[in-house]
C-alpha cells in the first residue's frame, strides 16, 4: 500500500458523477476537481507537486456521434498535458465512462478501450499505469467506478496495465 | 476497503510458489489462512518456517487431493470445527501436464488436467455451500494468459484456464445472488516452481533474465489477490484481472523485434 497515490487530479464534464468519484476517495487524495478539460494545464501549473495520479471522465462519448470520439481522446490529452507541464507522467491514469447500449457509442467505448491498449503498450517502458472503468450508468454503478479507481491507486494493483474494467451494479 | 482481519481464507495448493504467496498476502491483512497440499508436498516445518520468517502466524495445514471429495469434506469439517466461517476461497490448484506436438496430444491428458484444474472449484463452492451454509464472500481461481497465447508445452494449461475462466462467468450470476463474489486472476511469467516444471530450462532463462522487466513477482499477485477480497473491486464480479504489467498485448512477432535486437547487439 506503500504506492498508494497521494495527490491525484479528477477532470471531466460532468458533475455529478465527478463529484461522486471526488468524495469516495480519500479526500486528501483529490488535489483538484476539473469540469473542464481545457483547463487542465493551467491548473496543474498551480499545483505544488505534481499529481501521481489523473482520473479523467470520458463523458464526450455522451454526445452525438461522430463528435463522441472526442472523449475517448481525452484521456491521451490529459496524460500529454499533465507530462508537459509538471516534466513526468503521472503513475496512474484512469478513464471512466458510462457503459452505453447504443450501438455507435459501444463502438466508440470499444475504440477508446483498443487504444489505451496500445497507448500502454506505446508507454510499455514508463512507469504508468493506464486502465479505464465502464461502469453502469446508476448510483451503485457510479459507486463501483468510484471503488475501483480507489482500488487502482492503492498499490496493490499495479501490475495490472491496459484493462477495461466493465462493471456490474449488482 | 474491508477489514480482512479475523477471517478466513483457503488457499489450495497453497504451500509453494503462487500459493505461498497468496496464502502469505493475505495473513498480512491479519486473516486466518489454511493452506492445502497433496501427498506430503511439504511439511508443517517447511510450511511454518516460510510463515515465520515473513513474520506471520502458521497457517493450518491439511492434506487435500482436491478431486477427491471426501478429502474436501474433511478439510471444510477442520475449518468449521476450527474457526466456524470460511470467508475467502483461492482455488489455486493446476496439475496439467506438458503438451508435445500434435501427435503426442493424448485426451486422457487433457482430461486429467480438467480434473484438476477446473472441475474443484466449482465442487469446493458447492461443499463449501453446504457445510457453512452460504458462499464463500470472495472466490478467486487462478489463471493464465495462457488462453489467448501461444507457448510450445502449454496445452492442457491453456485449456484448463480456459475453462475455468468460462466457469467463473457461468458461476458469477448464481455466487451474486447467493452475496458472494467470484473472480479470475490472470498473470503470465511468475517465477515459480511451476514456470520451471512447464516450460524447458531456455524457456525459463528467457522468460526470468532476458524479459525479467516484464516478469510479475508472486508478490504482486498477492497484491492483487488482497486488492479482490477487499471489496473495491466487487463491480469485476464474474470478470478476470489481469496483472500483467501490459506485456501480454505487446508480446508478439513484430512488437518485440526491436527487443531481440537489442538483446543481439
Amino acid at each position: 500500500m506503500s504506492n498508494a497515490a497521494r495527490f491525484v487530479v479528477l477532470t471531466g464534464t460532468e458533475l455529478l458523477p465527478m463529484t461522486t468519484l471526488a468524495k469516495a476517495l480519500y479526500a486528501k487524495q483529490v488535489q483538484t476537481i476539473h469540469l473542464d478539460a481545457a483547463s487542465l494545464r493551467e491548473s496543474i501549473e498551480k499545483l505544488s507537486s505534481p499529481p501521481d495520479a489523473l482520473v479523467v471522465g470520458l463523458y464526450g462519448m455522451h454526445a452525438n456521434v461522430p463528435d463522441s470520439i472526442t472523449g475517448a481522446f481525452n484521456l491521451i490529452d490529459a496524460i500529454r498535458q499533465c507530462r508537459d507541464v509538471s516534466g513526468c507522467l503521472p503513475r496512474y491514469a484512469i478513464g471512466i465512462f458510462p457503459q452505453s447500449q447504443e450501438a455507435s457509442l459501444a463502438a466508440v467505448s470499444a475504440a477508446a478501450g483498443s487504444l489505451m491498449r496500445y497507448v500502454t503498450s506505446h508507454m510499455l517502458y514508463e512507469d504508468i499505469s493506464i486502465n479505464l472503468i465502464a461502469y453502469r450508468d446508476t448510483a451503485l454503478g457510479l459507486q463501483r467506478a468510484a471503488d475501483t479507481t480507489q482500488a487502482l491507486l492503492s498499490g496493490l494493483l499495479d501490475t495490472v496495465r491496459g484493462q477495461t474494467f466493465v462493471l456490474t451494479d449488482d | 476497503m474491508i477489514d480482512l482481519r479475523g477471517q478466513v481464507a483457503l488457499v489450495t495448493g497453497g504451500t509453494r510458489g503462487l500459493g505461498l504467496a497468496l496464502g502469505q498476502a493475505l495473513a498480512m491483512q491479519g486473516m486466518h489462512i489454511v493452506v492445502t497440499h497433496r501427498w506430503g508436498s511439504v511439511s508443517d516445518l517447511e510450511l511454518n518456517a516460510a510463515y515465520s520468517a515473513a513474520g506471520l502466524p502458521p497457517p493450518l495445514l491439511k492434506e487435500a487431493d482436491v478431486i477427491n471429495p471426501d478429502d474436501t469434506r474433511e478439510l471444510l469439517d477442520t475449518i468449521f470445527e476450527r474457526f466456524g466461517r470460511l470467508d475467502i476461497f483461492i482455488s489455486n490448484v493446476c496439475i496439467a501436464g506438458r503438451g508435445s506436438d500434435f501427435d503426442g496430444l493424448r485426451f486422457r491428458d487433457l482430461r486429467q488436467s480438467l480434473d484438476y484444474s477446473v472441475w474443484p472449484t466449482q465442487q469446493y463452492l458447492t461443499q463449501i455451500e453446504a457445510r457453512f451454509g452460504k458462499v464463500p464472500r470472495v472466490t478467486i481461481g487462478m489463471s493464465s494468459d495462457g488462453p489467448d497465447h501461444y507457448y510450445p508445452g502449454y496445452d492442457y494449461v491453456a485449456a484448463s484456464k480456459a475453462a475455468l475462466e468460462a466457469l467463473i462467468a457461468a458461476l458469477a450470476p448464481e455466487i451474486g445472488s447467493k452475496g458472494g463474489r467470484i473472480f479470475g486472476l490472470r498473470t503470465r511469467q511468475v517465477d515459480t516452481q511451476s514456470l520451471a516444471q512447464i516450460f524447458s530450462p531456455e524457456i525459463h532463462a528467457l522468460l526470468t533474465q532476458r524479459f525479467e522487466r516484464f516478469r510479475v513477482a508472486a508478490t504482486d499477485m498477492g497484491d492483487a489477490a488482497v486488492a479482490l477480497c477487499g471489496g473495491l473491486l466487487d463491480g469485476l464480479h464474474g470478470q478476470v484481472l489481469c496483472a500483467d504489467k501490459g506485456a501480454a498485448f505487446h508480446d508478439n512477432f513484430i512488437a518485440t523485434l526491436p527487443l531481440w535486437q537489442e538483446l543481439h547487439t
